[in-house]
């Protein structure tokens, strides 16, 4: 049995799926259900009329190509929701629970041929496509945010990394500390009696010299030639003029010598020392002749050093936390110079604040390092040489004591840091502070 | 698999359509289309298959597909370079040009075309009834076809490859085309391919 045509085109109207049929001008021929419902037209209104017209949206450049392609090619056309969520704009199929505003379609262009196998008309169907596009951009969204967590958790653990380091090095640091305050007290006690024999010896040559003139003088006026003889030889064998002499430059030498040993142990006592972290009213230009001693090995081959000292007050601070500043800044100071430069360090006082400047000829910082300097883990040297912790610790110090930093840098020219610290710490705070140190 | 005698016949075969392809398609756009002679393979796998491509194969590119259904069938792979399609918005309708968005529904365009030229010419010449067509994905994009095809393994495609180039002359912009058959549709192919033989 043959079903009459209406049947069929029953099938059709009642497809869940858009069937537009047009011309290669774009013409409607055919309209179903599907479209009467979602666009509001009935068939009769539309049927001969353009589709440009009926659906303003519609890109019309874009959508005759489709047509042409089909015409041409006798060929499909598509169009994915993903790239174009909508050609024609239909209502959300879910108007209540739905969060998109239009129905999501894919449409595909299809040639009808006739029957000398001409295109006589483009079948467009449309799917809607709603749910999937839904459930696809809200997975979407959710790997969107996983990879963000994930970044972020990356760069977490980075941080951690780099904390776990900089813990490792401080520890270091600090074993390093106690290992030299302890040796340099080792170090003091010889030292000091050497110190003090030295001191003795040197009176002891003094007069030890003096009895032998007594002798040789004697031996001139009262000697008889024969021990006056002995006496020239055995000088001139053990060349005694010189050995006088000598002697007592020796002794003197070995007096300086000592005396820099004693004051570089001090230093490195006065420096490490772990006990002296308390307020205290200090000289300050102590402090700086003292850390320049402990990292004078890291600078010398680097820079001269050259310091203006205006007169100073003793201010109140923490001796051993403003050194480290010091120490910080000197040695970058030294890093930053390439070959050979200078490093000039001035001191003075305006009004109840003191400053400290340390000043290179090194190779200076670019403006986008300059504004994170004082950060945390912040370093432009290579891994492993530097824990980008220095200069974060040295302004912590310097807030902690009320103080400031300034900064000035030109890239090739160099750098200068500027402390300024009050000379009395506010009362109140200071104790708090104290307490919480 | 094809005999060489078979081979033979679906180069000349495949020119001819591919050459009646490309004229639908400047007739479409409106320029000039040259295409170089294809280029087949008879390939086992993936391993020869990018053997068959190390000159294209060096440069990052996307890499679209689709796939055709019918007697003749199989997945075509479309290698457009990562630049180059963006001066063909204007002769595929696009008004506002400029976003990714248009970009990539552009290449996708450009792929539908392509493959159906190539595609519906040569059912046409080896009198197969005409392939229905999957619409164009995006395959992959940002890397080398070589470090693609080494990553993934391509099942079923034991069969044929045909490269060819295209170019539109007045863009700059050319693309190449991986045929792949299936084997489901070796026999029917080779069965055409014997028919035509015979009746010459």
């Amino acid at each position: 049995m043959i079903p009459d045509p209406n049947y069929f085109e029953g099938i059709i109207q009642r497809l869940n799926t858009g069937i537009v049929i047009v011309d290669q001008v774009g013409h409607i021929q055919f309209w179903n259900q599907f479209m009467k419902l979602n666009s509001g037209h009935d068939r009769e209104d539309v049927l001969g009329k353009s589709i440009y017209d009926i659906f303003p949206e519609i890109p019309q450049s874009w959508f005759q190509k489709k047509i042409d392609t089909v015409y041409t090619l006798q060929h499909m056309a598509f169009t994915d929701w993903k790239k174009r969520p909508y050609v024609f704009r239909f209502p959300t199929t879910r108007p209540i629970t739905g969060e998109v505003e239009f129905m999501y379609q894919n449409c595909t262009f299809s040639p009808l041929l006739d029957e000398e196998k001409k295109v006589a008309g483009v079948l467009i169907v449309v799917t809607d496509i709603t749910e999937v596009a839904e459930q696809t951009l809200a997975m979407q969204r959710l790997t969107n945010s996983l990879e963000r967590e994930k970044r972020e958790q990356q760069k977490l653990i980075t941080k951690l990394e780099e904390a776990q380091n900089q813990l490792l090095q401080s520890e270091k640091m600090a074993a390093i500390g106690q290992l030299a305050a302890g040796v340099a007290h080792e170090i003091n006690n010889p030292t000091g009696f050497v110190y003090s024999n030295m001191g003795s010896l040197g009176h002891m040559v003094e007069d030890l010299m003096a009895v032998i003139d007594v002798y040789e003088d004697q031996l001139c006026r009262n000697g008889v030639p024969e021990a006056q003889e002995a006496v020239r030889q055995a000088k001139e064998k053990y060349d005694f003029d010189y050995l006088k002499e000598d002697l007592v430059s020796l002794v003197k030498e070995s007096k300086d010598g000592i005396e820099r040993i004693k004051r570089i142990v001090e230093d490195l006592k006065g420096f490490s020392h772990v006990g002296e972290s308390e307020w205290q009213m200090a000289d300050i230009h102590k402090g700086l002749d003292s850390t320049l001693n402990v990292v004078w090995n890291e600078v010398k081959y680097k820079a001269e050093v050259e310091k203006h000292f205006e007169d100073l007050p003793e201010i109140e601070c923490i001796p051993s936390q403003i050194n480290q500043v010091f120490m910080n800044l000197v040695v970058n100071a030294a890093h930053s110079i390439e070959k050979k430069g200078k490093i000039t360090i001035c001191t003075g006082q305006r009004g109840d604040q003191i400053f400290i400047s340390v000043a290179d000829t090194g190779c200076g910082i670019s403006q986008e390092h300059l504004n994170r300097i004082f950060e945390p883990f912040f370093t432009t040297k290579p891994v492993g040489k530097g824990t980008g912790l220095g200069l974060s610790v040295s302004y912590n110090i310097i807030k902690k004591h009320h103080g400031h930093i300034e900064v000035n840098s030109t890239p090739g020219e160099g750098t200068k840091f500027v402390l300024w610290l009050p000379v009395k710490q506010p009362e109140i705070e200071t104790e708090q502070e104290a307490a919480q140190s | 698999m094809f005999t060489q005698e078979q081979l033979d016949a679906l180069q000349e075969i495949i020119n001819i359509a591919m050459g009646q392809g490309a004229d639908r398609l400047a007739r479409l756009i409106e320029t000039f289309v040259v295409l170089s002679v294809p280029r087949l393979y008879a390939v086992k796998g993936s391993d020869d298959m990018h053997e068959a491509h190390q000159q294209i194969s060096k440069q990052p590119v996307i890499t679209t597909r689709q796939s055709f259904i019918g007697p003749f069938r199989g997945e075509v792979l479309v290698i457009f370079g990562m630049n180059g399609a963006n001066e063909l918005a204007e002769l595929m309708g696009y008004v506002d040009d400029g976003e990714a968005q248009i970009k990539e529904e552009l290449i996708l365009d450009l792929t539908n075309l392509l493959v159906g030229a190539c595609i519906s010419g040569i059912c046409e010449q080896l009198h197969l009834e005409q392939s229905t067509f999957s619409s164009p994905t995006l395959f992959f994009e940002g890397e080398t076809l070589n470090s693609f095809i080494q990553g993934t393994a391509l099942k079923d495609s034991k069969a044929l490859l045909v490269e060819i180039q295209f170019r539109i002359e007045s863009h700059a912009f050319a693309c190449e085309l991986l045929i792949c058959i299936s084997n489901t549709s070796i026999k029917a192919v080779s069965d055409a391919v014997d028919r035509l033989i015979d009746s010459v």
